[in-house]
């Protein structure tokens, strides 16, 4: 999939638009995407960055960074995405001017879209202009109970196995790998210590069962209450693995929520209850 | 000189009307925005040679934030950007421990620090948008002292030009009260506004 930051960088065709922010390409997302994809037309997402509510000065918790949304956007099998750059001079853009500078210049013929689709100036324009603005539109129904919103919601109640049904695929949480406390390693649970950047959503604190790299993961995302620990971490157990993930780019995905996170009586303890949540990771169903 | 800033003039007026009182050239080490209270370290004559030694301090500040709005400068001066239901308390400290520690947070976009050369209110006055850059902060403290649903009050413990407006929007609200109750070794409770402190004490303190 080509990925283009402006229409110019994209050869002249008739075109099928996908037009959407697409954070998370959750189902219903899917179903607007492959709607393009399936025309003949050469197929484009046009999607935006950054998230518009975040850019017009909201707190957003996405459900994807930029760089899993393209991956993701390739997956589904369109032949290119244009990143157009949400800024407020975009949102301030009159419908008919926001047609003019971003979907004439790619030679849109086919306009696919949510049914609740919304752009320009006060959110004024719809699917019903792109009409009289002479496109062909595709209006895609909403799936219903299927919204980002729905799905961060379940997120921060750590119900990931609902929001997978949503997303059509276990929700990742992805980040860099960096220095931590060092400490799984001397309890016999060696774990990476994952920097997630501040606008990507994380699941309710809890300990999961999940998979990074191709192996199973348990994974604890909270405070560490039995060392009493103040900061958030994110640090999944790779399960099978022996390796320096250090420095590395790691998407883990969570599959179930296994337990709270809390402090516990011993050390002995709190291995032993590791054990056993390694032991559930070795059961646990990777959801749909 | 130890000041205790109240809410309303800039921490450049109240370093004026210092300079205006003692006839002495007067700097301060670290801005406070005109509606914070709290300490103001000032530098008086010669000293104010010293104030690279007394920036780079870290900062101990309490504040209320109110969790029900954004506004566009992070504190009650600004408009109101979005309204939303304020967090639940397990999610509030879930949010607050992700903050802690060495975090990434993103310059109000009223600040003072200079874009292009020019100071990034100054631009956004002028009608002028500007993505602001993030800013790695050293959150040492971050502490809730009470929660009544839709303001928390906290104190917090950053290092220096880390922005308490900045910590508010990331917990999606506004500052409504800032006070900053110490620059590194300096307490509020020392504030004095008669009394100047002698060079070699201040230095000691260091």
């Amino acid at each position: 999939m080509k990925v283009a930051r402006s229409p110019s960088e994209l050869e002249p065709a008739p075109r099928a638009v996908a037009l959407g922010t697409f954070d998370g390409v959750h189902l219903g997302h899917r179903r607007v995407i492959e709607t393009a994809r399936d025309t003949g037309l050469r197929s484009t997402v046009v999607t935006f960055d950054p998230h518009p509510r975040a850019a017009l000065g909201n707190q957003v918790d996405l459900l994807s960074t930029l760089e899993r949304r393209l991956e993701l956007l390739g997956e589904v099998g369109v032949d290119e995405t244009l990143v157009v750059e949400f800024t407020l001079d975009l949102a301030r853009l009159e419908p008919g001017e926001f047609v003019d500078e971003v979907l004439r210049p790619i030679d849109a013929e086919i306009v696919v879209a949510g049914a609740d689709f919304r752009f320009g100036r006060g959110r004024r324009g719809d699917l019903d202009t792109l009409v009289a603005h002479g496109f062909e539109v595709r209006r895609v129904e909403l799936l219903e109970g299927v919204s980002s919103t729905r799905i961060r919601e379940l997120l921060h109640k750590g119900r990931v196995e609902e929001a997978a049904q949503l997303l059509g695929r276990p929700f990742e949480v992805e980040g860099t790998v960096v220095a931590g406390d060092a400490r799984g390693g001397t309890l016999g649970f060696p774990t990476a210590n994952l920097a997630v950047p501040p606008n990507l959503l994380v699941p309710a604190f809890g300990i999961y069962a999940g998979s990074a790299l191709g192996h199973r993961a348990a994974i604890s995302i909270g405070t560490n209450p039995h060392y009493g620990g103040r900061e958030r971490r994110v640090e999944p157990h790779l399960l099978d693995f022996d390796g320096d993930l250090y420095g590395m780019r790691l998407l883990v995905e969570l599959w179930e929520r296994l337990r709270d996170e809390r402090a516990f009586d011993s050390e002995e303890d709190l291995i032993a209850e590791i054990a056993r949540d390694v032991e559930r990771t070795r059961e646990a169903v990777r959801p749909a | 000189m130890l000041v205790d800033k109240p809410a309303g003039p800039s921490s450049f007026a109240i370093v004026r009307d210092l300079r205006d009182k003692t006839g002495a050239r007067a700097g301060h080490a670290g801005t406070l925005d005109p509606f914070a209270t709290g300490l103001l370290l000032v530098l008086l004559g010669a000293f104010t040679k010293q104030a690279q030694r007394f920036v780079g301090l870290t900062k101990e500040y309490e504040t209320a934030v109110d969790l029900s709005a954004t506004t566009s400068t992070g504190d009650p001066e600004g408009e109101v950007v979005e309204e939303h239901e304020p967090p639940a308390e397990e999610r509030l400290h879930e949010r607050i421990a992700a903050l802690r520690g060495e975090v990434e947070l993103q310059i109000p976009a009223a600040s003072a620090i200079k874009i292009g050369g020019e100071r990034a209110y100054k631009l956004r006055r002028r009608g002028v948008e500007v993505d602001m850059p993030f800013r790695r902060t050293t959150v040492h403290e971050l502490e809730v002292l009470d929660y009544d649903g839709r303001i928390v009050r906290l104190r917090t413990h950053l290092s220096s030009g880390g922005y308490v407006r900045s910590l508010a929007e990331a917990l999606g609200g506004h500052c409504v009260a800032l006070r900053r109750t110490s620059v590194g070794p300096f307490h509020i409770e020392a504030a004095d506004p008669e009394r100047v402190i002698p060079p070699e004490e201040a230095l000691a303190e260091l």
